[in-house]
């Protein structure tokens, strides 16, 4: 028996199985998908929130939308305005509603990002080929927060204006740009109608921007997950209807004078608005500092642990008849077919061609060739298919079962 | 037919019955290599020789008819959880593929009592485990896989 095992002799996690760091993601994993199965056992798996963790926040945002439109018919952008327009809602049918299920949809939203990250991370689909869906992960982090924050800014009560002081202030802090910045959040030197608008300005500014950087989240993904089951949905809307109709959303004091900085205000929100607690308490340097150590953090994540890239799929010229199959099952869109002249055939052709970056060496690709064109670079079918000849069992027929 | 295809033993074996399966297994799914020898057969059911990928997607259902062809009694299909799957739509490929809704498999039929797809997730060793055995005592009932003979008395062509 000459055949060694060929399969995955080369991979990393054969090569270094003792890497501290790689052990703990495996029994991590481990771990998540014990508790996933758990959940499957209670609901089935087409309605287990872990396997829709990356369409969970798409939803709510929709759902931030959708309520967001509903606060822009009646919302009015001024200093002494936000906070009567806000009275006026509240009057208005379902304006309550509207209103406090933006506010918890927003919370909904930043809840559900973190289940996605802590999901992906934990079950190790966060580095590598996963990279730039990481990257531009932690940006809509960050600009979820700028939502957030924002969002906060508007309403027009004393911790509105508490926050753009300390905002104000922090930036402040910031070496050489510090005044710039400042001014560019108050648009202008004092708490004028225009900080207000801007704050709506940086609010809408920092949606579109999700919009944007979800595009590039979700670019080399060929079928995304963006929608959840109808039960999850049901649920998720259910739950946020259900709190803000518990606990409407609701303004604390208006404020009387703007351009004093209140001494203390309610936080309120412990999702969102911690960096303020932060900033009041221990000064704007331990707030830069939280900043740069989670976003930087969650930055650098990745890069921890790398794999040498060794698998990655690779086209037999002569055998691709270009059919197309293996780049529609590819899950990360790295194989794309593009024109080429068929020798054999004589005619113009499709020959798909692998994009290596993209490519997670998951040999899916693989699976849907029916003509053997195409190969991962360092565990080719032909020898599996040896072996699996090669090791089949040695049985003679009975003589009645050969004959007739 | 009139003249016998192969060398013909009269002896029938003495030994029992034991069905030689081939696993074909997803690396994330089950955890495979606490479960393998170093020659590549699971420690607690030796006649079942395992072989790695690195996604369940990869695994071609002619492959598997290549087994049954070459005369292995079952084939084994492990992969992640449905629902989960580290690459995202392997597990789920692979299920369409070997249940016959998929190209390339899209029409083509193989022995159903033989190949078995199992879906399980990577801390789920003790179902698979009960599953290779039940599945193993099910080989049992059917009659050895006869590599020259495919049932209905013809030759095979391989």
């Amino acid at each position: 028996m000459s055949a060694q095992p060929i399969e995955a002799v080369e991979r990393d996690d054969v090569l270094q199985p003792r890497h501290p760091y790689r052990r703990f993601l495996r029994s991590a994993t481990r771990w998540q998908v014990a508790v996933e199965r758990k959940v499957n056992e209670l609901v089935s798996y087409e309605q287990n929130p872990f396997y829709f963790h990356g369409a969970l926040p798409t939803f709510v945002f929709w759902m931030l939308i959708a309520s967001g439109i509903g606060l822009l018919f009646y919302y009015k952008a001024t200093l002494t305005e936000s906070y009567e327009s806000l009275v006026y809602l509240a009057k208005v049918p379902f304006g309550n509603c509207i209103r406090s299920s933006h506010r918890y949809s927003a919370d909904a939203m930043l809840l559900a990002i973190y289940l996605h990250t802590f999901r992906v991370y934990i079950t190790d689909r966060h580095r590598e080929y996963r990279i730039v869906p990481w990257l531009t992960g932690v940006v809509l982090l960050l600009l979820t927060y700028v939502a957030g924050i924002s969002g906060y800014m508007l309403v027009g009560d004393q911790r509105s204006w508490g926050l753009i002081h300390q905002s104000v202030q922090a930036f402040q802090a910031v070496p050489l740009v510090g005044d710039f910045l400042a001014s560019q959040v108050l648009a202008g030197p004092d708490i004028t109608d225009y900080t207000v608008a801007r704050a709506l300005f940086f609010h809408l500014l920092s949606a579109m921007a999700i919009f944007w950087f979800l595009w590039m989240h979700l670019l080399r993904i060929r079928r995304p997950f963006m929608i959840v089951t109808i039960g999850i949905g049901a649920a998720v809307v259910g739950v946020i209807l259900m709190v803000a109709g518990l606990w409407p959303a609701g303004s604390y004091t208006p404020v009387v004078e703007p351009m004093h900085v209140p001494e203390a205000y309610e936080i309120g929100n412990w999702l969102y608005l911690p960096g303020f607690w932060l900033l009041s308490s221990a000064g704007p340097l331990a707030f830069w500092g939280a900043v740069v150590l989670l976003f930087g953090g969650l930055l650098m994540l990745p890069y921890l642990l790398r794999d040498t890239r060794r698998n990655i799929a690779m086209v037999v010229r002569d055998k691709c008849v270009g059919c197309q199959l293996c780049a529609i099952d590819c899950p990360y869109s790295a194989i794309t077919m593009v024109p080429t002249w068929n020798e054999r055939k004589k005619k113009p052709d499709l020959l798909a061609v692998v994009y290596p970056p993209r490519c997670s060496e998951c040999g899916v690709c693989i699976g849907s060739c029916d003509f053997d064109a195409i190969e991962l670079s360092s565990m080719p079918y032909r020898p599996i298919e040896d072996l699996v000849k090669e090791l089949a069992p040695k049985r003679e027929a009975p003589a009645e079962a050969a004959g007739d | 037919m009139s003249e016998p295809t192969v060398a013909t033993t009269a002896t029938p074996p003495a030994a029992p019955f034991v069905p030689q399966v081939l696993a074909l297994v997803c690396e994330r799914s089950v955890p495979i290599d606490e479960l393998i020898g170093p020659d590549q057969r699971l420690r607690d059911a030796p006649q079942v020789y395992v072989l790695r990928f690195p996604c369940s997607g990869m695994i071609k259902p002619s492959l598997a008819q290549l087994a049954l062809d070459e005369g292995w009694d079952g084939v084994l299909v492990v992969g992640c959880a449905v629902g989960d799957c580290h690459f995202r739509e392997g597990n789920l490929w692979a299920r369409e593929r070997f249940l016959g809704g998929r190209a390339p498999n899209k029409f083509r039929r193989m022995d159903q009592q033989r190949v078995s797809l199992l879906w399980r997730a990577a801390s789920e060793a003790g179902p698979f485990l009960s599953e290779v055995g039940s599945f193993c005592d099910h080989l049992r009932t059917l009659p050895p896989n006869l590599r020259s003979d495919d049932g209905k008395g013809r030759k095979r062509k391989r």
